[in-house]
């Protein structure tokens, strides 16, 4: 617990001593907090990301955030659907 | 110095809440909400600055931002997380002007999902169709007077404006283009000379800010997209380099006593900070936090500084570059459709990342703040015991508000840089008394639900920080000791009334909630997260010691902290029921669901609480049989699988958005259920809930949702890596099934 606030505060050390301590290798590359699981990391780093547009509009070619939206979503192409 | 400004970049100015719509609504014209005017002729006057034509696509946030924040709007998209507007409605609502609040649906965007709530407020000058009256007549007749003030240059305003709303300047006289910006003719005694912004009429500044906002919001949402017209960079560098002291005139500005000209100025300076970045005189910096602390406090310059310093905290990157994300964004669309784009657009390009980076303005604009820090944490734990003006209560809000954003894991700082911001806390967390007036309360929880970041942070790591477990330790101290939640007032008294969207706040007119659900979900939310971090770090402390003879002293520990959980538990258990009127006999799990169903990103968060809280103390500690059955995560997901209709899509909306910490919760659960498969089984028979099978129901949603995730995966749709949860997804199928796996 210790040698972590230590590490918290000392930005010049840090490279030296992640070497020491290899529990901590994932570091956010948006807040520098430390997680010591790779997929833990990626799972924090998608709250300082913007929303992805995972689904699209066959028709028009809009992208949605979610399946409801593009289900609710009417444009000047599609309005038939 | 041209050259740096040159290869500035940066993303789009959409806030996180608003680029959320971009997402959410649907293209088509007849979504505008724009202001329905009266026909007394103001119209015609008025629509230079703020209205636009009607084929402006409401999507088209960049345009539309300055119609609506201009009025004073509050863009909700979640009740939560209002902290925006807080302030400006209780400053609103307890003037006569609350009438002005439509409620006619012409003002509501009635296309969207159930998210979005718009509502406007009449601006000076401005007449709502619902409005007709007396307030009218005075309002035409202030407006001749200007109109008589306002020089053939408004001609020229109005032109650059039509070019500003097709977002090219190119092919707009020299003359034109700069005229906005060099102010107007008046004659005193000194003869013929430009007059100073603060010297303008109350239109004409106005009319000014909505264009220079309009102008910042296009050069930032086509730096977004890679290109920006080179006429609208030439425009926004005779800002950056301060020309006419502009910078300096539209700071000056909070001395005008009018709060649209007040609102307008600050929204304009942080949009000029994000463009400018790290090209600033400190002194515009200083001049800012400076107001935070002056002696006798001037309430509107305090208000004015927090407004832009949280603005420019707040700024949303969008880090996904434009030219990466696949041609369907709808960025494009919107605009091409519905207004005229200039195609002969000389624009210049702007893609480097780089240009993009806005970090090194915040943290300058950070490391001020920090400067006046602790006086201004005094300042302000004086005004909130000491004075409860509606001036002095906006500045605490805003500040409040600020000190969320600053800290919120969403602003993209460092933690090294927020550490400073970490001290203090506690001090408030004494100040949680009856006394306090529900909105202050709110805003508090809504801070101290920020710092304990769990479901995106902190239950992700293994060791948490030593600040934040001292607040949760605080919280849940308060809780078991010092009756937190007795104190909390939820119940609305009388001359009050509980807005839906901004809390329990001070009114005459009656409401049929008697509760303000959203202050017990706060509440509730933080104890759990509270909990949920002192069992977490109690066993990483124990993980950490590898000394064999630590080893009892942690199991005594854990079984002290077991018992005060479980005390602080059945506290929360008992009040929840009492205060939504629930049946004693509710359990724990159900009631939790039904607290948090209207907001999910809560209700998923404190699963993933009781899931850890369950998991962390059942670890070695053997548990009474009544608190084993009170945290099981099994009965909750059975509830929760209710409160979605069992619906494998919503699910799957879940995983994809990062709104919610659902992913997490997912992976967590089906984890749990792999290691107590049989728990999960015979969990879903008993329950009392009813006769039918909530195995096969379960299972037959988690199946479902695994055939969606792998439709997705094979067509390299799934936007991140999701084989951790695909894999636990099939374990669980197999084990259902009764198959063996590998
Ligand atoms: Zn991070
Ligand atoms: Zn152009």
């Amino acid at each position: 617990m210790f040698a972590i606030i230590q590490i918290d505060n000392d930005v010049s050390g840090r490279e030296f001593r992640r070497k020491m301590r290899p529990k901590y290798e994932f570091i956010c590359k948006y807040c520098q907090r430390k997680f010591t699981k790779s997929y833990n990391l990626m799972i924090h780093e998608r709250t300082h990301k913007s929303p992805e547009l995972t689904f699209s509009c066959e028709v028009c070619g809009r992208g949605f955030k979610r399946q409801d939206n593009l289900k609710q979503h009417r444009c000047n192409q599609c309005i038939w659907r | 110095m041209v050259q740096r400004h040159q290869k500035n970049k940066m993303a789009s100015e959409q806030p996180l809440k608003k680029k959320l719509r971009r997402g959410n609504s649907s293209n088509s014209a007849d979504e505008t909400d724009f202001i329905h005017i009266t026909e007394n002729g103001v119209a015609n006057d008025l629509s230079a600055f703020h209205l636009f034509p009607a084929n402006v696509n409401e999507d088209d946030i960049t345009l539309n931002a300055v119609n609506l924040e201009f009025h004073g709007s509050k863009s909700v998209f979640r009740t939560s997380e209002l902290s925006e507007s807080d302030e400006k409605c209780i400053e609103d609502k307890t003037e006569d002007d609350r009438k002005d609040y439509p409620t006619s649906s012409c003002y509501s965007n009635a296309h969207i999902t159930s998210c979005e709530n718009i509502s406007l407020q009449a601006a000076p000058n401005m007449v709502i169709c619902t409005n007709f009256g007396k307030k009218n007549e005075q309002e035409t007749e202030d407006l001749n007077k200007q109109q008589m003030m306002v020089d053939p240059e408004g001609e020229e305003t109005e032109t650059f404006h039509s070019y500003l709303v097709k977002q090219c300047l190119c092919g707009i006289p020299d003359r034109v283009l700069r005229k906005p910006f060099e102010g107007h003719q008046i004659i005193d005694e000194n003869g013929s000379r430009l007059a100073m912004l603060s010297e303008w009429s109350t239109q004409q500044v106005l009319q000014f800010l909505s264009n220079v906002q309009l102008l910042f919001d296009v050069y930032l949402k086509q730096n977004n997209n890679g290109h920006i017209c080179s006429q609208i960079v030439n425009i926004c560098n005779i800002f950056v380099h301060n020309e006419h002291n502009l910078v300096e005139q539209i700071l000056s500005l909070c001395e005008t006593r009018d709060k649209y000209v007040n609102y307008l100025a600050a929204k304009v300076f942080s949009s000029f900070l994000i463009i400018a970045k790290t090209y600033i005189n400190n002194e515009w910096l200083e001049t800012i936090v400076s107001f935070l602390t002056i002696e006798n406090t001037d309430y509107v310059k305090m208000n004015f500084a927090l407004e832009i310093i949280k603005r420019v905290v707040e700024w949303k990157n969008v880090d996904i570059h434009v030219l990466e994300e696949p041609q369907s964004a709808d960025v494009a669309g919107s605009s091409t459709q519905n207004v005229d784009i200039n195609i002969n657009c000389v624009t210049v390009p702007y893609s480097d990342a780089e240009s993009y980076d806005t970090s090194g303005i915040k943290g300058l604009i950070i490391k001020s703040l920090e400067s006046k820090w602790p006086e201004l944490i005094n300042k302000v734990q004086y005004l909130i015991t000491h004075n409860s003006s509606v001036e002095a209560q906006t500045c605490v809000l805003t500040f409040l508000a600020l000190w969320e954003s600053t800290i919120s894991v969403k602003a993209n700082l460092s933690v090294i840089d927020t550490k400073p911001f970490y001290a203090h806390l506690e001090n408030f967390v004494g100040m949680l008394n009856s006394n306090l007036p529900p909105i202050i309360w709110k805003q508090l929880l809504s801070l101290f639900n920020e710092v304990l970041c769990y479901g995106s942070t902190l239950a992700l790591q293994d060791m948490l920080p030593e600040d934040t477990c001292q607040l949760a330790h605080l919280i849940v101290r308060y809780v078991k000791d010092f009756r937190l939640l007795d104190s909390l007032p939820y119940r609305r008294s009388e001359g009050y009334t509980v807005n839906s969207f901004v809390g329990t706040i001070p009114s005459t007119q009656p409401t049929q909630s008697n509760i303000d659900k959203t202050l017990l979900q706060k509440m509730i939310l933080l104890v759990l997260k509270s909990v949920a971090i002192t069992i977490k770090e109690t066993r990483s402390d124990s993980s950490d010691s590898s000394v064999g003879s630590e080893d009892y002293d942690f199991s005594h520990d854990m079984q002290l902290i077991a018992r005060s959980i479980r005390d602080v538990l059945k506290k929360v258990d008992v009040f929840v029921k009492v205060s939504l009127e629930f049946h004693p006999e509710t359990p724990f799990s159900k009631i939790l669901i039904h607290l948090f169903s209207d907001q999910d990103d809560y209700m998923i968060e404190a699963m993933v609480c009781t899931l850890d809280i369950k998991t962390g103390i059942s670890y070695q500690t053997p548990l009474a049989p009544d608190f084993i059955a009170m945290l099981n995560p099994v009965h909750s997901f059975i509830e929760f699988l209710k409160i979605v209709s069992h619906d494998a899509e919503i699910l799957l909306d879940y995983l994809v958005s990062n709104e919610t910490c659902f992913l997490l919760y997912l992976l967590r659960f089906l984890k749990y259920t792999r290691r107590n498969w049989d728990v999960f089984v015979s969990s879903c028979y008993e329950g009392g809930a009813s006769r039918t099978n909530e195995l096969d129901n379960t299972m037959t949603v988690l199946i479902r949702l695994k055939i969606q995730i792998d439709r997705l995966v094979s067509k390299n749709l799934f936007p991140y890596n999701i084989n951790p949860v695909l894999r636990l997804l099939e374990i669980c199928e197999n084990l259902y099934e009764g198959n063996e796996y590998s």
